[in-house]
């Protein structure tokens, strides 16, 4: 991991406005994602991690705050950073009547890869992947688990300098997931920068650089999965989780 | 270089698109089958045995299938639209692409657009076959003919983006059904011309002209049938482009605001 910082996020507000209420999803949330690192997201349900997550994948725009690129706002080219990030959904939504070959072909074309460059791509990361006997299959056929890593391959069809993993091994089988985290950690190795939003303290442990966790639309805290164990005089990851509710369980009391 | 990259980003996503539902056209080209034989079955076959006498009453049928079809495949397109983003939400993965979102709107409207077009081919000549004599070939405009089976799908292709943006969810299909596609097409000169309807009632004549599907009829029913019995070509083709710019710009800002994308 370098201290280069890729993405700054300035002073981010989300306000969602429902009748009767309005939700203040995120309150002022600043943070820097360092080039080459995983950086997880955590929190309880309605924390705000999704609502992040979708804000820097440019799904949705901030209420207040800035995302800078490269010391720019990525709202002044929006289609340019578009281009270098990655958004892989929780959801695995593939085109289910292309094949996986048309599917990964037709990622690349989005993003304009060079016709020559795509069947070379495509080839590599079914190999990655271990897709390479679906290349031909439709997307319907596939498993969870091999969906999740079509997904993931579809993702990196442009060589993107970030990659936004929202929840990407909710639902799978435990041998599964651990699968994926070793494909993760392969694409951490390549030099690409990953924002993964999780639940699986365990995941984040095992896969994080750093970790960030979000309460009520603040981040809590942000250090290395070291440090907060080490700081919360903790095992894992978990339990720092759990000393934390209490805390907060505590200051809500009195 | 720039509009360049968003145009290949946009043509990607149609050809996508194309390449989907052309793995399905068979099935849907059935369907279009289904619905023009049995209906031309009717008008041209029995309903001269009962007194109708009009020469021209099964093209005139005809070609009113034909410009109503893609009203009937506008359900689909909606259905398959509000399911995802109820969903799977795969429009997610595209809105996080190198687009903007208003022309990620107007892609699906074109391939809504296409989506009809492509499953109503098989009905002209189908059309020819049960017709025979009845339906003069030499008559057709074909020009005027293909250009209006174009505009009218993508009218109803901004349509779809229109009314999509009002369903809440799935339940709210059988509005969509009962509320609006039955009075539009019941009212909008299916079973008779508007030249018709102003003679027995010129009041209402003239408010339907307020009804975008008058144009449709009477736009492609010009193009194989006697022109002076109908609007000019050129209005209704003219009303269709202006509606659909109406209901692109409705939709598309309400469908921006409802998925808060940028």
């Amino acid at each position: 991991m370098s201290s280069h910082t890729l993405l700054s996020i300035k002073n981010i507000t989300k306000t969602f406005q429902t009748t009767p209420k309005i939700i203040k999803a995120l309150r002022g949330v600043s943070l820097d994602i360092y080039q080459g690192e995983i950086l997880s997201l955590l929190g309880v349900n309605g924390a705000g991690k999704t609502t992040l997550s979708s804000i820097i994948s440019s799904l949705n725009p901030p209420t207040s705050g800035d995302i800078l690129y490269n010391n720019k706002s990525i709202y002044e080219d929006l289609i340019g950073y578009r281009r270098i990030i990655g958004f892989c959904p929780q959801k695995p939504n593939i085109d289910e009547m292309l094949t996986i070959e048309e599917n990964l072909h037709f990622a690349g074309r989005y993003f304009n890869v060079p016709e020559a460059d795509i069947k070379n791509r495509a080839t590599q990361l079914m190999k990655k992947f271990n897709l390479l006997q679906y290349a031909q299959s439709k997307g319907s056929i596939l498993s969870g688990g091999y969906k999740q890593r079509f997904l993931l391959a579809r993702t990196l069809m442009h060589q993107p300098k970030i990659i936004i993993l929202d929840e990407p091994t909710v639902g799978l089988d435990p041998h599964i997931r651990r699968n994926l985290w070793d494909v993760i950690k392969e694409l951490k190795n390549d030099g690409v920068t990953i924002l993964l939003t999780t639940h699986y303290l365990d995941e984040a442990e095992y896969l994080s650089d750093r970790v960030c966790i979000l309460d009520k639309g603040v981040i809590k805290l942000i250090d290395t999965p070291e440090n907060l164990k080490t700081t919360y005089a903790q095992d894992n990851l978990e339990n720092v989780f759990i000393e934390l509710i209490k805390e907060d369980a505590n200051i809500d009391v009195q | 270089m720039f509009n360049k990259l968003l145009l290949t980003t946009f043509y990607t996503l149609l050809e996508k698109d194309i390449t989907i539902y052309n793995k399905k056209l068979i099935y849907r080209s059935i369907d279009a089958i289904v619905w023009m034989s049995s209906s031309l079955l009717v008008t041209h076959n029995l309903m001269p045995l009962f007194g109708i006498k009009d020469p021209h009453y099964g093209t005139f049928v005809f070609l009113g299938n034909l410009a109503v079809w893609g009203l009937f495949e506008m359900l689909t397109s909606i259905a398959l639209f509000i399911a995802d983003i109820q969903g799977d939400k795969a429009i997610s993965y595209y809105m996080s692409l190198p687009i903007p979102s208003y022309l990620l709107f107007i892609e699906e409207a074109l391939a809504s657009a296409y989506r009809s077009i492509a499953s109503s081919i098989l009905m002209i000549p189908l059309g020819k076959i049960i017709l025979g004599k009845s339906f003069i070939i030499s008559n057709v405009h074909w020009f005027h003919f293909f250009l209006a089976l174009c505009i009218i799908n993508i009218f109803y292709g901004f349509l779809t983006i229109f009314v999509a943006s009002y369903i809440p969810d799935l339940a709210g299909l059988t509005m969509v059904r009962s509320r609006i596609m039955f009075p539009l097409w019941f009212l909008g000169g299916f079973q008779f011309s508007w030249k018709m309807l102003k003679t027995v009632c010129p009041s209402l004549a003239y408010i339907s002209l307020c009804n975008p599907l008058f144009y449709v009829m009477e736009g492609l029913r010009s193009t194989g049938l006697p022109a002076e019995n109908y609007i000019p070509f050129w209005c209704s083709m003219s009303m269709l482009i202006c509606f659909s710019i109406l209901f692109a710009y409705i939709g598309i800002y309400r469908l921006k605001k409802r998925l808060d994308c940028i």
